[in-house]
């Protein structure tokens, strides 16, 4: 079980996306659980993941949350568990992941908790947590505060590691599809680098984590 | 030169009945005051295209939209196509035609074949027959034929146009010769390319050798040139009418358990299994169908329906432990009442007690408030006989629903499907593990949450640019979805692509949060102009990217029409 928190618009779901992408584009089927439902297809279209092979669950409430989440985990057809439960911050309690972990152990699914930060049992259980800080607008140059948006700076920090130290912080740089931020086109070029100074470091992110 | 038919002496006698203007039919049964005037039948998205139009809508042909019918034809009425009223009216005609053949299949909306073998009055009275019990049911120019195969029996009917025709028995190819190519099922494009070559009738297809005809045309060909021939090996799929296999036990008392519920749930699972296997056959659903003692269930809302969000609470444990009360046996032997009262009553429970009540004394009635039968339908992803997967799965199901109901009898009842039996895939590896895994995680999501809940998203960005259209759900029930949509859980992708750049990901708000005007000098991008839907819901937008300190990256956007301002998503 990893953890991934931060306050509203830190980039935590950003940082989701590009992990559940790395699995569908490994050929694996995974799941996103969207308590809140506020999953956009095209953005996570845009973040590279191949929505053939990501499973939405849509539950309504918080049993009905645990519930999807333990028949994935159990059924270990997923690499990996998204959960959203950003909100619902008494969904998961000490006794749900405990079990959760246990099955997850034993089916091989890697179950990645979005929160705010404040579901004590998550924190206590999981393996990795990941703090999201900041999701830092780039503006276009010369365009300062009133014309394009360029893309997003998102700081993680490596805030419990049970096989490393603390504290280890990565910065990644991402991209807006398209200027209006509604996800009109497709996932765009590469990166010019006189564009945006793009952070190499963003790969190593999955080393640390 | 035309080959001789080669099915002659084994010749499947075919008889196919056609109602030229199916859809309007029903729709006239539906609504007869319209009988006066010329009708048309539209569908597709928000009716957008004519399927069929009456005899008396002049100039009015498929294809068109409803505005180009109306200029038309001005008097015209324009209704929407009710599949469902197809179907019922479909299977009612189906239920005539066994009067003139024990095997009938409908092959589409219209279009109807049975066997014409050994027919003790003769081909020609049965076609007679049929085209009466057609007009009898309100479908009038119904035509009739019979023929060698389902192919030359279509033709020969629409050929017909009126009436009945026969085409004797070896006598397909001198028939279709002369018959144009259109008749003849083609791949887009194919009809012009015969054109062109100068191909125009059946008898010059049957003419020419295969091999050739199949280097330019593609092995399609093959099947192009066989019918044309008259040999059609397609066999009539007649309809079977399954019936459900159930077993049900009643309790002397009233259960509210969950354990002592699933002991008895166990039996008539492992019953209903053994009668499957036994049969040869598999099932896809399992409906487990209880009823309620309605005085001591607490709230009529504590057993929700099937297809309904579960309820959090779970069943008190108090009462008494079940016993068998009665158990019926054999299998059902009515198949068309509808399935929420066919199990109670075709039941008649083989008395053990007293006490046992009669399954058909337990339909609720009008105005009685004794009992209340919930069912819950659980689907399985795969076609199964498997007991333990049927009653692990509606163990979870019942988890998920039970309320504070007091149980008095529970049934199990599944009906077997179509599919074969799952076969032994031999060189299979340990691929097959993984997609019954999945399946085995589908089942459960279904088991566990309500309909709909598990889907596939893709986006839609050419049925519209504003973000809560941009996207559709397409609900995923069995791996078989998966297979569709072209993902094969079985197969890895050879190279793995890297990402260009990564996106900032949006979270979307649906419906949109309306939000107090930003403060002037506000860092935004913007403002990116969306009108769409003019013709229908007219919208206005101009969105903004709004960085605000309190609530992060917005995307936003102020609402011409009505001057006022939302939250449309959150980067995140």
């Amino acid at each position: 079980m990893a953890e991934l928190f931060g306050a509203p618009s830190s980039g935590k779901t950003t940082l989701a996306f590009a992990l559940l992408a790395a699995c569908t584009r490994a050929g694996e089927i995974v799941a996103w659980v969207d308590a809140s439902h506020a999953f956009f297809a095209p953005a996570a279209a845009a973040a590279g993941i191949d929505l053939r092979r990501l499973l939405v669950v849509r539950p309504a409430g918080a049993a009905a949350m645990r519930r999807a989440v333990d028949a994935l985990v159990r059924g270990g057809a997923c690499a990996m568990v998204a959960l959203d439960c950003a909100g619902l911050n008494d969904a998961l309690l000490a006794h749900h992941c405990a079990r959760l972990v246990a099955q997850a152990e034993k089916t091989g699914t890697v179950l990645l908790v979005l929160s705010g930060g404040d579901v004590p049992a998550v924190a206590s259980f999981a393996s990795v947590r990941l703090r999201a800080e900041g999701l830092v607008p780039r503006w276009q140059a010369g365009s300062a505060g009133s014309g394009r948006l360029a893309g997003c700076a998102v700081s993680v920090t490596v805030a419990k590691s049970r096989t490393a130290a603390p504290g280890k912080r990565v910065r990644v740089e991402t991209r807006m599809p398209d200027v209006a931020g509604t996800f009109l086109v497709e996932t765009p070029g590469p990166l010019q680098s006189d564009e945006m100074e793009m952070d190499a470091q963003h790969d190593r992110s999955f080393v640390i984590a | 030169m035309i080959a001789p038919s080669s099915s002659h002496d084994r010749a499947a006698r075919i008889a196919c009945l056609i109602i030229p203007r199916f859809s309007v039919d029903v729709c006239l049964r539906l609504h007869p005051s319209l009988r006066d005037k010329p009708i048309a039948v539209a569908e597709g998205a928000q009716r957008r295209e004519i399927a069929c139009a009456s005899a008396d809508a002049v100039g009015v042909h498929a294809g068109m939209t409803p505005k180009q019918a109306r200029a038309a034809c001005p008097n015209l009425a324009v209704i929407a196509r009710d599949f469902a009223a197809e179907r019922a009216a479909g299977e009612e005609l189906l239920d005539a035609l066994e009067t003139c053949s024990p095997d009938v299949e409908g092959a589409a909306p219209g279009l109807y074949f049975f066997d014409a073998n050994g027919l003790p009055a003769g081909e020609a009275a049965a076609l007679g027959a049929a085209v009466a019990l057609a007009d009898t049911l309100g479908y009038a120019g119904a035509v009739a034929a019979a023929a060698d195969g389902k192919f030359a029996a279509r033709c020969a009917a629409l050929v017909a146009g009126v009436g009945i025709s026969v085409v004797p028995p070896g006598g397909n190819a001198a028939f279709l010769a002369a018959l144009p190519v259109s008749l003849l099922p083609l791949a887009p494009g194919d009809g012009e390319r015969f054109d062109l070559l100068g191909l125009r009738t059946l008898g010059s297809i049957a003419a020419l050798p295969t091999a050739p005809l199949a280097a330019r045309f593609g092995e399609r060909a093959r099947a192009y040139a066989r019918l044309a021939r008259g040999d059609d090996r397609e066999l009539l799929r007649p309809r079977r009418v399954q019936e459900p296999y159930e077993e049900r036990i009643a309790f002397d008392g009233v259960v509210d358990r969950l354990e002592a519920l699933f002991f008895a749930l166990r039996g008539c699972i492992a019953a209903v299994t053994t009668r499957l296997a036994g049969a040869a056959q598999v099932c896809d659903r399992v409906d487990i169908v209880l009823e309620l003692d309605a005085a001591r269930s607490s709230a009529p809302s504590a057993m929700p329906a099937p297809g309904t969000p579960a309820p959090d609470g779970r069943t008190a444990c108090a009462g008494d432990a079940p016993s068998l009360a009665s158990r019926s046996l054999g299998r059902s032997t009515s198949s068309s009442l509808s399935p929420s009262v066919a199990p109670l009553l075709v039941r008649r429970p083989v008395a053990r007690h007293a006490a046992a009540p009669d399954a058909a004394s337990a339909v609720p009635k009008a105005g009685a408030s004794a009992a209340r039968t919930v069912v819950i339908a659980v689907a399985l992803a795969e076609p199964t006989a498997s007991a333990a997967t049927m009653f692990d799965l509606a163990r979870i199901a019942l988890e998920a629903r039970i309320g504070q109901g007091a149980v008095t009898s529970v049934m199990a009842r599944v009906l077997p499907c179509a599919d074969p039996p799952p076969q032994l895939t031999l060189f299979d590896g340990s691929s097959g593990s993984r997609r019954a895994a999945l399946a085995a995680t589908l089942a459960r999501l279904q088991a566990a949450l309500y309909r709909d809940a598990v889907v596939t998203m893709s986006p839609t960005p050419t049925r519209s640019r504003l973000p809560e259209r941009m996207q559709r759900a397409e609900p995923v029930i069995s791996p078989r979805e998966f297979d569709k949509a072209g993902s094969d859980v079985r197969l890895k992708p050879a190279v793995s692509e890297k990402p260009a750049a990564w996106a900032p990901a949006l979270r979307l708000v649906d419906p949109p949060k309306r939000i107090e005007p930003p403060a002037t000098g506000a860092a935004c991008a913007g403002p990116f102009r969306l009108s769409e839907c003019w013709w229908e819901r007219p919208v206005e937008r101009d969105y903004y990217q709004l960085a605000s300190i309190s609530d992060g990256l917005l995307l936003v956007f102020h609402d011409l029409r009505e001057g006022q301002w939302y939250v449309q998503g959150i980067f995140d």
